[in-house]
Formats: structure tokens, C-alpha cells, sequence
């Protein structure tokens, strides 16, 4: 059950670098708050993404999310580390607009990395269930798991994307969705039966 | 290999979706250039708000300044003072003539009237009336205006006539 500690932590240790990095942007140094902007994109693309399921939406609310965060960092007293702070504004937005946009969502797929070839989870996916997994190439596996994820809802599809894809702790998550860690772990606990049930044929 | 251990590295392989080398120096680049222009428009609403502020300052001296503001102030108090003043006033006016007083039989056929018992009173004191408002009132009632007809009842003060008997048409106006 515990994914995320496998997986890379997303913060590292860069919290020192981060704060200093915000008291630069928060005495108007732009330039402080782009390397902010360029060290968190690619996270919050894949938050963003994971939830949206579509590239052009993501690209532009990640503008306004990055905005937004520029415009309230006079009031960012450092009470929690940035990166809990700007992720919080970025789930927030994302549901937000997920509420606005409802259910006529047009899905376009990022193109899978080529890394995955390589990635020890695909290797072991594509080798230990030969009889099934191995008749599913990359792209149908993307766009069923896609489909699954879109099936769930909105809280959920949030928690599935942070502690599977992004691996981050119960706690970090609990934070940022301001909820307690139990239900942190009940909705992925949901989440998870759902999606087994979806992807059945792919898990056995 | 657990079903539930092959659902997270399915899972996992979304991190695979990515958006393309160039997107984050793009991004970033985009980023850049909306935050600098958001900038510029607050630098402009700020010069424009220094220049305002500059061209106050050269138009008068301070003393002057403050002497206008003190005028101003004092106005402003002054101006409300009187209009509570006049509202209390006003208020007061309905509260002395809300007395009820018997209509005298020579009132009862006329037609209802919003000043209804300040004509009561001045029939009462054998005074003319100098309300317009009256005149015309019972004109749209389909009365005939009465120029002094009931002996103190209503009148027209001076010379004046009802609107309607300036709106006679004018024979041989060609145009």
C-alpha cells in the first residue's frame, strides 16, 4: 500500500532553496519566481493533467495558477513550505474549473515518453501477466487507464493522482486538501477497489 | 505479483504522459511575459496616479491645500446640518395637519384632495387658497375650474388659469 515510498519524494530536500527563492520573489525579484515557476511546472503539470485529462486546458490553468500564486505571494507567510502551498492552489483550481467545465470534457492524450520501454513497472506489467497485459500496447493501456480515472470522481480521481502518479505521503496530501489523514486513506481505499473493478482484465 | 500491486504500476505509468521536451522553457517563457505585463499595467496606473499627485502639489501650496480641504470639510458638514434640519422640518408638517377635524357640508361633494384638511382649514379661516396644485386636481377630475366660485372655497391667486384654457387652438396658424 505504501506507493509513495518507492517512488521519488517530489519535494527533496529543496525547501531551504524554495524559501529563499519566495523572499526573493517577495521583495519583487521576477526572476526569483520564474525559477520557482520553472522547478514546479513539470509537478504540477502532471497533477493538473491527471485531473483535467487534456493538454490545452492544463497549459492554461496552469498560467493561472502560477498568476494567482504570484499575485497572493505577499500574503505567503511561510506557515506551511511552498510546495504544499502551491499545490494547494493548484487543486483548488483544478476542481473549481472541473466544476465549471462539468462533464463535456474533450480528452486529448499526452504522448507517452519513450522512457517507459524501460520503466520497471511497465516490464514487470508487460511480463508477469503475459496472457493478458502483453495484448495491450502502450497507447490502449494509456487510454484505458485514462478512462478508468475519468470514471471516478473529481475527490477522488484528486487522491488516486496525488499518491499513485505524484507519490505523495497521506499526511502531505491530508495538508493540502485540508482533510484528515483518514480520509485521505478511505477515499484512495474506494478509489482503488473502483479502478480494480475497471481494470480488471489488466490486473489479474 | 498482488492485483492491487499490478493496479499501482499501472497507475504509476501515467507519469509517463508527458508533455513534450520544450513545454516547461515555453511555459515559463509565456509565464514571463504575462507577468510583465501585468506589471507594466500597475506601473502605469501608478505614474499616472504619481502624476495626478505631482500636478496637485505644483498647482497649490500646501497651506493652500489644506485650507481648501478645511472649506470643503465645512461645507459638506454645513450642507448636511441643513438638509437634516429640513427633513426634520418636514417630517413635523404632517403631524400638525393630521388633526381630524369635521368636514363642513359645503366640502363633502367636492372631490377627494390630497391636502384635503389644510383646505378645510383655510375655507375655515374664509381665505383664498394659493395651490395650484388644487386647481388642477379638481380640473383633471372633470370639474370646471372655478375662478372664485364658491364664495372662499378655491380661487386663483392673481391671474393665473388653468393650463387647459391656454391650450385653446389657434385658428389661422399656418405654417
Amino acid at each position: 500500500m505504501e506507493a509513495a515510498t518507492e517512488t521519488e519524494h517530489p519535494v527533496s530536500s529543496s525547501a531551504a532553496e524554495d524559501r529563499l527563492l519566495v523572499e526573493r520573489a517577495q521583495a519583487g525579484d521576477t526572476r526569483a519566481f520564474d525559477e520557482l515557476v520553472r522547478k514546479y511546472t513539470p509537478k504540477l503539470y502532471g497533477l493538473v493533467y491527471n485531473m483535467t485529462s487534456n493538454r490545452d486546458d492544463t497549459a492554461d490553468l496552469l498560467q493561472e495558477i502560477f498568476a494567482k500564486a504570484y499575485r497572493s505571494l505577499k500574503r505567503f507567510m511561510g506557515k506551511s513550505s511552498f510546495y504544499t502551498w502551491i499545490y494547494s492552489i493548484s487543486v483548488n483550481m483544478t476542481l473549481n474549473f472541473l466544476k465549471k467545465r462539468g462533464r463535456y470534457a474533450k480528452v486529448s492524450l499526452d504522448d507517452v515518453d519513450s522512457g517507459i520501454q524501460n520503466d520497471p513497472d511497465f516490464i514487470k506489467i508487460t511480463t508477469a501477466n503475459r496472457d493478458t497485459v502483453r495484448e495491450v500496447n502502450i497507447h490502449e493501456l494509456q487510454k484505458r487507464l485514462n478512462e478508468a480515472l475519468m470514471k471516478l470522481s473529481e475527490d477522488h480521481r484528486t487522491v488516486v493522482t496525488l499518491y499513485d502518479v505524484q507519490g505523495l505521503q497521506h499526511n502531505e496530501i491530508a495538508k493540502i486538501l485540508g482533510v484528515s489523514e483518514g480520509t485521505v486513506r478511505s477515499r484512495l481505499f474506494y478509489a482503488h477497489r473502483l479502478l480494480q473493478s475497471y481494470l480488471e482484465d489488466l490486473v489479474k | 505479483m498482488s492485483e492491487f500491486d499490478n493496479l499501482q504500476r499501472i497507475i504509476r505509468l501515467k507519469r509517463f504522459e508527458t508533455p513534450g521536451e520544450d513545454f516547461v522553457e515555453d511555459f515559463v517563457a509565456r509565464f514571463r511575459e504575462r507577468q510583465r505585463s501585468e506589471l507594466l499595467r500597475q506601473s502605469a496606473r501608478g505614474l499616472l496616479w504619481e502624476r495626478m499627485v505631482t500636478f496637485w502639489e505644483d498647482l497649490v501650496s500646501p497651506r493652500m491645500t489644506m485650507a481648501a480641504a478645511t472649506t470643503c470639510v465645512a461645507l459638506v458638514a454645513t450642507w448636511g446640518a441643513l438638509k437634516i434640519n429640513g427633513s426634520h422640518q418636514d417630517a413635523s408638517v404632517p403631524n400638525v395637519l393630521a388633526v381630524t377635524e369635521p368636514v363642513p357640508g359645503t366640502l363633502s361633494s367636492q372631490p377627494s384632495l390630497a391636502v384635503q384638511s389644510e383646505l378645510i382649514r383655510e375655507v375655515e379661516q374664509g381665505r383664498q387658497l394659493e395651490i395650484e396644485g388644487i386647481l388642477l386636481s379638481r380640473h383633471f377630475d372633470g370639474h370646471e375650474a372655478p375662478v372664485a366660485a364658491a364664495e372662499g372655497v378655491v380661487g386663483v391667486s392673481g391671474d393665473a388659469l388653468p393650463v387647459s384654457v391656454e391650450l385653446l387652438p389657434i385658428d389661422g396658424l399656418i405654417r
